[in-house]
């Protein structure tokens, strides 16, 4: 089929079609992009916390700016080479812009890769600490080991799941109630399933008073899902573990744990009978936030020696120090938050004093604390670095392990979206506007490397293909543009 | 429309200065978010002023809006009809007009 008005303008319009599509498509991604520039607005006004400043590495963000801005330069410049019908022009500019393009990408994946394996800890008495995981045993240092001799997994609601936790999955036989061996498999359970569901059928029946197909439906479960029986009177099928299991399970993924017991979360409707192992989370801190905790009315010698991360900085110098020196820090910090608060009250008597208020000062205060580890240290000029690493229970980069049991955790979470709203719409709009850069480059790639043979047929119907191109290429530009200053700056 | 060949290398010397004006302006972008206008408002309205103009020149030498015909123009002033609409409908949920002014 030949599409008709791929160089000559039709009439009506004014102009070639693929420009009018063009135009149609990116008004359609404005509307996209635009319905999450209006989401990260509500995000950020309704934030419920200092919204990050310069939380981001500035430097990833601007090199990118000034690779996607360098980039549309060249696609107008390989455009204009098509124009005069320079072939190895065109070569060497869309060269440029693909390479351009796979640079902006890798730069990307770092930074995602920074935020991925960086954590967040909020401790219950409000000390926020962030920090990496150990490079050994990094899954255990943030999940919950247990042995457990037993499972039981609710009939109707649980399933196989439980099992991708089970790290000796491979030496483990189950065995129910009854003494069976089994493979709890998706099958196994999805078996138990129909076979209550029809057992389930059979109550109705009888109820309804059909006793006779009740009775034949009854006889039939009976005879062909003995795993009934293994339902205990709890609704559970409990297996025994042939040896002990050992599972490592995230803490978003469980309910509760004791001593003995561990239940998963409502949505694996499973529990485990046996011997805690661990449950705390380890890291190794880069960054501490103790300004909530600091506030508490009680002298200041009680507070820092009650604090939680006090008594869990492992037994090591340069722990204990790196906290003293936080204090230090910290406390004239609060003491310039209270006087502030003090001088709101008197200038505003009467008001009813809203900590919103002071979000502003908040976010200042806030943008000082970043690295603020190796700023303190700096500053006392103790060589923080040279000290930590020599200590016995230096961690990442030299920087001091804290191991804190779960329960003194309040939140936990890496720094990918689910930390806060700022970092769902981060990932969001980057994510979506890395896909943009990923589909332009497969489009424009596809004109560098299979242009050639249009280009000496109508070589203006390839200039044309190429300013389209081109355009949806400026737009992903166009909306970086804005990406940049509303994530990384301000 | 540009098919000379001397228009073409006008066009291309035009390019080149706002890629480069682009690049400075991004270098200010940076620069002046470090410093403090005094409110938030301030901040990141000066920041956003200076992205809208990077835009604009995007949209106005690099996309040929500088000569369209009629239908593209037409095309993009329903977009901004649409997508001003839809803004004003997230700052309306923002705002809260009806259980505020009950």
């Amino acid at each position: 089929m030949d599409i008709p008005y791929t160089v000559t303008a039709r009439p009506d319009t004014g102009l070639w079609n693929a420009k009018v599509g063009i135009w149609l498509f990116l008004a359609s991604e404005v509307m996209l992009f635009g319905g999450l520039f209006s989401s990260y607005i509500f995000l950020r006004l309704g934030a419920d916390y200092p919204w990050p400043m310069h939380e981001l590495q500035v430097g990833f963000g601007f090199v990118n700016t000034l690779v996607l801005i360098a980039s549309s330069v060249f696609v107008v410049y390989a455009w204009v080479a098509l124009k005069m019908r320079n072939w190895r022009r065109f070569q060497f500019w869309m060269f440029l812009v693909i390479v351009s393009a796979g640079l902006f990408l890798v730069n990307k994946s770092f930074e995602y890769y920074n935020k991925l394996t960086h954590y967040h800890a909020e401790l219950q008495d409000g000390t926020i600490i962030a920090g990496h995981l150990p490079k050994e045993n990094s899954k255990e240092a943030k999940s919950i080991v247990f042995e457990a001799s037993h499972v039981s997994v609710d009939s109707a609601s649980g399933s196989h799941y439980f099992l991708k936790y089970l790290e000796n999955k491979d030496d483990v036989r189950f065995v129910t109630e009854g003494g069976i061996e089994v493979d709890p498999s998706r099958k196994w359970f999805e078996n138990l399933k129909r076979g209550l569901k029809l057992s389930a059928k059979a109550d109705r029946l009888a109820a309804e008073g059909d006793i006779a197909a009740a009775d034949r439906l009854s006889a039939a479960v009976e005879k062909d899902y003995k795993i009934l029986g293994e339902v205990n009177g709890a609704g559970q099928v409990r297996l025994t573990l042939s040896k002990p299991g050992k599972f490592v399970v995230p803490r978003h993924k469980t309910l509760s744990w004791e001593e003995t017991k561990m239940d998963f979360t409502r949505g694996l409707a499973t529990s485990l009978e046996g011997m805690l192992v661990s449950a705390s989370l380890k890291l190794a801190v880069d960054e501490l936030d103790m300004r909530e905790y600091l506030r508490r009315d009680e002298p200041r010698e009680k507070v820092i020696s009650e604090s939680t991360l006090f008594g869990h900085f492992d037994e090591n110098a340069e722990g204990q120090q790196l906290l003293k020196d936080f204090t230090d820090y910290h406390t004239p910090l609060v003491a310039e938050y209270e006087a502030a608060v003090a001088e709101w009250r008197l200038e505003n008597p009467g008001e009813e004093f809203e900590e919103d208020t002071f979000m502003e000062w908040e976010r200042i205060k806030l943008d000082k604390l970043h690295k603020i580890l190796e700023e303190g240290h700096a500053a006392s000029g103790d060589g923080y670095e040279q000290t930590a690493a020599a200590g016995a229970g230096a961690g990442h980069h030299g920087h001091p392990y804290v191991t804190v049991p779960f329960e003194d955790v309040r939140f936990f979470s890496n720094y990918g979206p689910r930390k806060n709203p700022y970092n769902a719409i981060y990932f969001t709009m980057t994510g979506l506007h890395g896909l943009h850069v990923l589909g332009g480059m497969f489009v424009l790639g596809y004109f560098l490397v299979f242009g050639r043979k249009l280009f000496l047929q109508n070589p203006e119907h390839m200039a044309n293909r190429v300013e389209v191109g081109g355009l949806f290429w400026h737009f992903v530009d166009l909306v970086w543009i804005f990406l940049f200053p509303i994530f990384y700056l301000m | 429309m540009a098919d000379t060949p001397e228009e073409l290398q006008k066009h291309l010397k035009a390019y080149t200065i706002v890629g480069a004006a682009l690049l400075v302006f991004t270098v200010i972008t940076v620069a002046v978010t470090y410093v403090d206008f005094g409110h938030t408002f301030a901040n990141v309205g000066i920041g956003l002023g200076i992205a809208t103009f990077k835009a604009g020149l995007v949209a106005y030498i690099f996309m040929h809006l500088n000569h369209e015909r009629a239908m593209i123009y037409r095309i993009l002033v329903f977009t901004f009809f649409f997508v001003a609409g839809m803004f004003l409908l997230f700052m309306l949920a923002q705002a809260d007009p009806i259980t505020r002014f009950r």
